[in-house]
């Protein structure tokens, strides 16, 4: 056909607009385009296994109302910003908005199907929601907390120093003095929970017995940014963001890791967002211990004799990487699997839900803190199908998920362990 | 804001205590940011301002709560639409105001899958995805139409149902049996075994004259006569295994099928005739599980994993130089691999004999494995927004293949009329054939960009187009799909008008079943 | 009102003599007679459309009827009126092998189809060795069970003209459009074809109707399988099924088969009864038109493997009987013109019970049957039962046979009592009776309140004044 072709005229149809920073024309664009397939609801159909877990989206589950998916939240951008709605109109904006983990699900679905970034818009709704009404009641002293600790966790700095203490006893390098290729950013969840500290311990000492040259920033680390910038307060994410990004450009490190999916993925995906550029590589534990397992460097000495069963966090798995239209939601889903099989008598179960259709926990975007309700709820969703697989125990590495589904299977009638991976690897040790 | 001057009004008071009390007060809702989200999709409406936001959503669990809540929509003479994923706005949305949206969120139940007997009996939140994984876990399966497979299973059986897999399984009106059935009127109607035993679905038809006939049409009732709250449908023997083969992240997944069991074949030929004379042999040799005659942009839609992708390809033509006219075969072992073995040895003397030609072989690589299993699984049908955000279709036909290739030639000339708005589709013919063969089925689909301006001018051509075509004494084109005007305007041409006023008159008396679908009885 | 017939269908077309009016007031049921006020023999559409408004305008049922055989009381005129009698259009409007597709009139009977569709190579889909008489388009419109389950997408009506008693004349599904071939059953609107099945004639008349035909194939082998039980059939019958194996497939008893294979009565008869088992499973593989041979084969070798597994003997015969394949297959494929009807070899004729079930609950209704029959006198050997998979052995259509001599006013009596009586427990049993006729009806409709209430608010859309069989169903 010689004839002149019709294209769109239209060029975001011809190549989906990626540069930031993410606007309100690109909000209009996704919300204007969302076709309500439904497809944000579910998992994608090729990988429904069941129709018991057939769905994606704790919320739309949970609420039930089509106004409380990503399609509803679409409908609901649209709305504002053509002038139709305003966000004081209805006070169950707030539930649509946040009671929402911000987990990606609907996200990884909808780029299934089309060119298009949810959780970008969530966020942007977000935070023209606090603009204009100011922060949720629900999150005030989280937000509280960060201005005052640089942590979400309202202790004061120098609580760090209690696992830094530990560390260093261990003869781990402080690199507020001291240089090292790789920094291992603790996060203020593993950084400041009891209940969490051995992980830290843990991690530092297969760090150790392998060599690896690495240190802390003990006290003077600073939170990455990641639930400001879940739930809206993008000024706060910036400050700490762009804080982070010249101290750790300053380290010369070669190498972040962090055991926190939450701080992975806001350091190496959502700080690509912010002014200063990032001179060094991210990496989640879990990759670099895998690189180390690879190697055969890790040497086992124990059996464990474990059924178990891997939870994908979503900001390590399908959040974990920037998007990239057309280009797989790749995350860090194989490497703590191998990790896993690479430990003696450890057998892998998987659930239906996995990698980058994983069910989340319930703890992220907020939820945790502010709508533990939701929150539990959701993490009892994914302890349910844990239990369904057969596994003793259900493994990951994110300190929301360990928190929030161990919160969540208090008085469930079938108990359902939770634990860190890099504890049952230490054990094996 | 007016919304809010309607919410407190005594009668939306009134209203909104009954349904509380009907269904709980959690389950019905009147507030912007919930009903704003219940009044669009890719389709015109919302685009052209024909839609307006419901004035209720309501989340009835089961038969008895939604027959309550279709009592009060006829008590206080409200009208409602019942339901499913809400894909189709044509239909599925408001177009007056104090409409009541009824959703079925919490009708999600398998009731029973009788393995044995091959039926499922399912509530209307049930998807077709939900009711293919636990088919395939039982060595069965069911089709899934181009929509997508988030679907509701049921709208799906009430509305068309055209699926992949219609060769071998015929369209879904006979896919559905037992129905329970809440009337516009609030009676509970169950159709087939159902009328006798509630809790036995096994079988479609009865007893005497067969009331699923009002359920159904070309379109189906598009919620015009009331709410299905649950549905025994078929499903049929799959050789296929227990679940979805599947690998790859998404977006870029492949789907392979053991080739014991299934194969697939893309085969062109110089003509449409050529491709249709092809699906006439395949039909009548009783070989393959889906034989269709894709339109090239088909092709592109559910291959292509972004908008660049898609563009770039097209402006390279990968694919309008290579399918046209081509059919995608199936061939699916059921009894044994030598079934397999025998319907290739079968298919290939069809080719030859036809002279047809299997497409290069370096796009069958790129096309099959990342989309033809979508045929049989799900075709992530909202990838057909993507490239332009909507897309339109025109001229859909099911007669014989026949009849199928003269419309979409026709349809091909509207197509060039209509261009622009309507984009490059470069043969935009889509024609299936069903039931092996007795049937076939056309359609020309395009893509358009969704713009307001565009597509109102658009839609008014088409609909002109739909006039002529009635005023030619042409039926069954895209006009069923756009339920009650078209009924309006066509039941006296087809000599309808009489029948199906009198039976919306008698079961919906109130005319409140999502009027004006599917047909003004007092027009 | 004759004469008004008589000006409407011709002089010679109207019968209103004792003897006539006799013969259509009688059935082979066990009915009471009622007879008609007169019977119009019709040969076209224009006069079904008068006599339509003639009904109409004196309020004179009219009951149509399109052949010369009877079963169910269906035909019998339950408020007088006049019969029409359709059988005398009996041509073959169109066959198009192309679509495989045939437009039949009313009295085109399957024998009469068979032929006309054989040099085509083509089939049309009949239920189980139809009585000679027997209109295929009644058969297709009833509903009547097909012998072959394979074709999942099941019934094989297409279009109509109808003709309503409200006056109208209607086509269903692309019909109605001049410029199609009337292939596709839906619309217009809604899909009203649904409403002229299982109708009996009370929704209104069909002059010509399009129905799917099939591959006729030329190359098939039958096999056999001798069961204890119907129970013991039903299992490789499901599996057989789900491997799409086979054409024709129904199981009949020693009773039924006995009476279709005997040429001679009550010799062969006798020795049938002797030499066959309970149960038997006939099942043809037949070739396609492409490779016949090759499907076959590897069907058979399915079919072997099946039966190795299932430990089941699928062979050429049952009971030694010689010659049995090319029995069945010669039967299968010419259907008698006439001659008499296999099923009332035994006594002159046959009381069906038939309903819909799945094939898992069908031992229960035999033992339930079986032990009826028995309480009125049957012995197991008069029971006739069948069993006929549908769409793939989802469900299956199970019948049950109760010869009866209409001669005797005892036998008549004593069946008419065990079939009420049988019928109301299978009924509550959870038969399905999908076609209620004669005294089902009221069984059914009494159960189905909102659809009796809803059929007969369509009645009086498309029947106002009744005209139409009226006294039928829920009507
Ligand atoms: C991209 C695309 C491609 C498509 N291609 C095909 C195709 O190839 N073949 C095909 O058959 N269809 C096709 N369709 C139409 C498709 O069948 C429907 O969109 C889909 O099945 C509808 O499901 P839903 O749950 O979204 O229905 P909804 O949009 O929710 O409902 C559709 C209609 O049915 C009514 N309805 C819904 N639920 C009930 C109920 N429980 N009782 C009574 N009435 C009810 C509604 O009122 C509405 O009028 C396509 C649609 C799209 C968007
Ligand atoms: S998946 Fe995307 S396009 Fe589809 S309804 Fe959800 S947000 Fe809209
Ligand atoms: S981010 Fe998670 S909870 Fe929020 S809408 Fe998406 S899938 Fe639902």
């Amino acid at each position: 056909m010689a004839k002149e072709m019709l294209l769109p005229k239209d060029p975001r149809y011809l190549r989906y607009p990626l540069e930031t920073p993410f606007d309100k024309e690109k909000a209009r664009w996704i919300a204007f385009n969302c076709s309500r397939c439904s497809v944000c609801k579910w998992v994608n159909s090729w990988q429904v296994k069941s129709a018991r877990y057939a769905r994606i989206c704790p919320q739309h589950t949970r609420y039930l109302y089509d106004s409380h998916s990503g399609q509803g939240k679409c409908d609901l951008a649209l709305a504002i910003i053509d002038g139709k709605m305003k966000w004081d109109d209805d006070p169950e904006i707030k539930d649509i908005l946040f009671r929402c983990t911000m987990c990606g699900g609907c996200d990884a679905m909808d780029k299934n199907i089309r060119d298009a970034e949810l959780i970008k818009l969530y966020r942007w709704m977000r935070s023209e929601y606090i603009k204009a009404l100011g922060p949720l009641p629900e999150h005030k002293s989280l937000i509280d907390s960060l201005k005052q600790y640089d942590n979400v966790w309202l202790q004061p700095r120098a609580k760090r120093n209690s696992w830094a203490q530990d560390l260093k006893n261990l003869g781990i390098k402080d690199l507020n003095n001291e240089k090292a290729d790789v920094l291992l950013f603790v996060g203020c969840t593993y950084g400041l929970s009891q209940e969490l500290k051995p992980t830290i311990l843990n991690i530092a000492k297969i760090l150790k017995q392998n060599k690896v040259d690495f240190g802390i920033l003990g006290d003077k680390e600073i939170c990455c940014g990641s639930p400001p910038d879940k739930i809206g307060l993008l000024d706060e994410f910036e400050r700490l963001g762009t804080a982070n990004i010249k101290r750790f450009n300053e380290l010369g490190i070669k190498t972040l890791i962090t055991p926190c999916a939450g701080c992975y993925g806001t350091i190496r995906v959502e700080y690509d967002e912010l002014p200063v550029k990032k001179q060094f590589e991210v990496l989640h534990v879990a990759e670099y211990l895998d690189r180390l397992v690879a190697d055969k460097k890790i040497n086992y000495k124990k059996e464990l004799n474990l059924t178990v069963t891997w939870h994908d966090p979503c900001h390590m798995g399908r959040m974990g990487r920037p998007y990239v239209p057309g280009k797989d939601l790749e995350g860090v889903y194989d490497e703590p699997r191998r990790i896993l099989k690479s430990i003696p008598g450890i057998e892998l179960v998987e659930m239906e839900r996995i990698r980058e259709y994983a069910w989340c926990c319930g703890g992220g975007g907020g939820a945790f803190t502010g709508f533990k309700d939701f929150a539990q709820w959701t993490a009892r969703e994914r302890l349910t199908e844990a239990k369904d697989t057969g596994a003793d125990v259900l493994i990951t590495s994110c300190p929301w998920c360990e928190s929030n589904l161990r919160a969540g299977g208090i008085g469930m009638d079938e108990k359902m362990e939770v634990r860190n991976l890099f504890d049952l690897m230490m054990q094996a040790l | 804001m007016a919304k809010k001057d309607i919410r407190n009004n005594d009668r939306h008071q009134q209203i909104l205590q009954a349904f509380q009390a009907a269904v709980g007060p959690e389950n019905v809702k009147d507030n912007p940011a919930t009903v704003n989200a219940y009044y669009g999709d890719w389709l015109p409406p919302k685009l052209l301002g024909m839609s307006v936001p419901p004035e209720f959503v309501v989340l009835p669990n089961g038969t008895l709560e939604t027959q309550a809540v279709i009592k009060i929509c006829n008590r206080y003479k409200v009208p409602f639409i019942p339901v499913g994923s809400n894909q189709w706005s044509l239909t599925g949305s408001p177009n007056r105001q104090g409409t009541v949206i009824i959703d079925c969120k919490r009708m999600g139940k398998i009731h029973e899958i009788d393995e044995k007997n091959m039926y499922a009996v399912i509530e209307p939140l049930v998807t077709l995805a939900q009711l293919q994984a636990e088919a395939y876990k039982r060595g069965l399966y069911i089709g899934s139409p181009e929509a997508s497979a988030t679907a509701s299973a049921i709208a799906g059986h009430c509305f068309q149902g055209m699926w992949g897999v219609g060769y071998r399984l015929g369209v879904a009106y006979r896919n559905i049996l037992g129905i329970e059935w809440v009337l516009p009127n609030g009676e509970i109607l169950r159709t087939g075994s159902f009328s006798l035993d509630a809790q036995n679905g096994f079988w479609g038809e009865g007893p005497g004259p067969d009331l699923r006939g009002m359920l159904r049409g070309y379109a189906g009732a598009m919620g015009g006569f009331g709410m299905v709250t649950k549905m025994a449908v078929k499903l049929h023997p799959y050789p296929g295994p227990k679940t979805w083969p599947v690998r790859g992240t998404i977006p870029n997944q492949i789907s392979e099928l053991p080739e014991d069991r299934f194969k697939w074949y893309i085969i062109k030929y110089d003509s449409l005739e050529g491709a249709i004379n092809f699906m006439y042999e395949i039909g009548k040799a009783e070989i393959a599980g889906v034989v269709q005659k894709w339109p090239t942009v088909y092709y592109i839609w559910w291959w292509a994993n972004s908008n660049e992708q898609y563009w770039t390809e097209w402006q390279k033509r990968t694919f309008q130089d290579n399918v046209k006219n081509a059919v995608g075969v199936c061939l699916w072992g059921f009894t044994s691999p030598k079934q397999l073995e025998y319907e290739k040895r079968v298919l290939e003397d069809i080719i030859k004999e036809t002279g047809g030609k299997p497409i290069k072989q370096e796009v069958f690589d790129l096309w099959v494995p990342r989309t033809a299993n979508n045929w049989i699984r799900d075709t992530h049908g909202s990838r057909m927004m993507r490239p332009s955000g909507t897309f339109l279709a025109l001229r859909l036909q099911t007669d014989t293949l026949k009849y199928a290739v003269d419309h979409v030639r026709q349809g091909y000339e509207w197509v060039e009329k209509f261009s622009p708005p309507i984009l490059d589709c470069d043969g935009p013919d889509w024609i299936g054939g069903y039931d092996f063969g007795h049937f076939g089925f056309g359609e020309t689909d395009f893509p358009v960009e969704k713009r307001a301006e565009d597509i109102g001018d658009l839609m008014n051509k088409l609909l002109a187009m739909t006039k002529e075509d009635v005023q030619n004494g042409l039926e069954n084109g895209i006009g069923p799909f756009l339920g009650g005007p078209y009924h309006q305007m066509a039941a006296p041409v087809f000599n309808y008008e009489h029948l199906l006023k009198g039976i919306k008159k008698a079961i919906d008396p109130n005319f409140v079943s999502n009027p004006p679908h599917n047909i003004d009885p007092n027009a | 009102m004759i004469k008004e017939l008589r000006d409407i269908v011709g002089a010679k077309n109207v019968l209103d003599n004792e003897e006539a009016l006799a013969l259509y007031a009688q059935d082979r049921s066990l009915s009471a007679p009622k007879k008609p006020f007169a019977v119009a023999k019709v040969n076209s559409a224009e006069q079904i459309q008068e006599l339509i408004a003639f009904a109409n305008k004196t309020f004179t049922p009219l009951i149509p009827s399109s052949s010369t055989i009877h079963f169910y009381g269906a035909t019998l005129p339950e408020h007088g009126g006049v019969v029409v009698d359709l059988s005398g259009m009996n041509k073959i409007l169109e066959i198009d092998p192309l679509n495989r597709k045939v437009k039949i009139e009313p009295g085109v009977t399957w024998h009469q189809l068979q032929q006309a569709l054989k040099e085509h190579d083509q089939m049309p889909l009949n239920p189980l060795f139809p009585h000679p008489g027997t209109s295929a388009m009644t058969s297709s419109l009833e509903r009547e069970p097909m012998l072959i389950p394979k074709y999942e997408y099941g019934d094989p009506v297409l279009t109509m003209q109808v003709h309503l008693g409200n006056g109208q004349l209607f086509r269903t599904g692309t019909a109605s459009d001049k410029h199609t071939y009337g292939a596709y059953p839906e619309g217009p609107g809604i899909d009203f074809w649904r409403f002229f099945l299982g109708a009996q004639g009370t929704m209104g008349i069909v002059s010509w109707l399009n129905i799917k035909t099939e591959y006729r194939p030329k190359y098939q082998k039958a096999y056999f399988v001798a069961c204890d039980e119907l129970e013991d059939a039903a299992d490789p019958i499901y599996k057989l099924q789900r491997r799409h194996i086979g054409n024709e497939c129904f199981v009949l008893n020693r009773f039924l088969l006995a009476q279709l294979l005997c040429k001679e009565y009550p010799k062969d008869f006798t020795k049938l009864m002797d030499d066959l088992p309970p149960y038997t499973i006939i099942l043809v593989i037949a070739g396609a038109p492409r490779r016949p041979l090759e499907r076959i084969a590897y069907e058979e070798e399915a079919l072997m493997e099946i039966a190795t597994d299932m430990k089941f003997e699928a062979a050429k015969t049952v009971g030694g009987v010689a010659g049995l394949g090319t029995a069945i297959l010669d039967m299968l494929h010419d259907l008698p013109a006439d001659g008499p009807y296999w099923k009332t070899r035994y006594k002159n004729s046959t009381q069906d019970i038939f309903f819909i079930t799945t094939m898992d609950r069908a031992q229960g209704y035999v033992e339930i049957a079986q032990g009826y029959a028995a309480a009125y006198g049957l012995t197991l050997n008069e029971l006739g039962v069948y069993m006929q998979p549908l769409e793939r052995g989802r469900a299956c259509h199970l019948c049950f046979s109760l010869p009866c001599d209409l001669d005797s006013e005892q036998d008549r009596q004593r069946i008419a009592t065990l079939h009420t009586e049988l019928s109301q427990t299978l009924f509550e049993q959870g038969a399905f009776f999908s076609r209620p006729y004669g005294t089902w009806a009221d069984m059914v409709y009494r159960h189905a309140t909102t659809y009796t209430a809803t059929l007969k608010e369509l009645k009086k859309i498309f029947d106002p004044n009744n005209i139409l069989n009226p006294g039928k169903l829920c009507f």
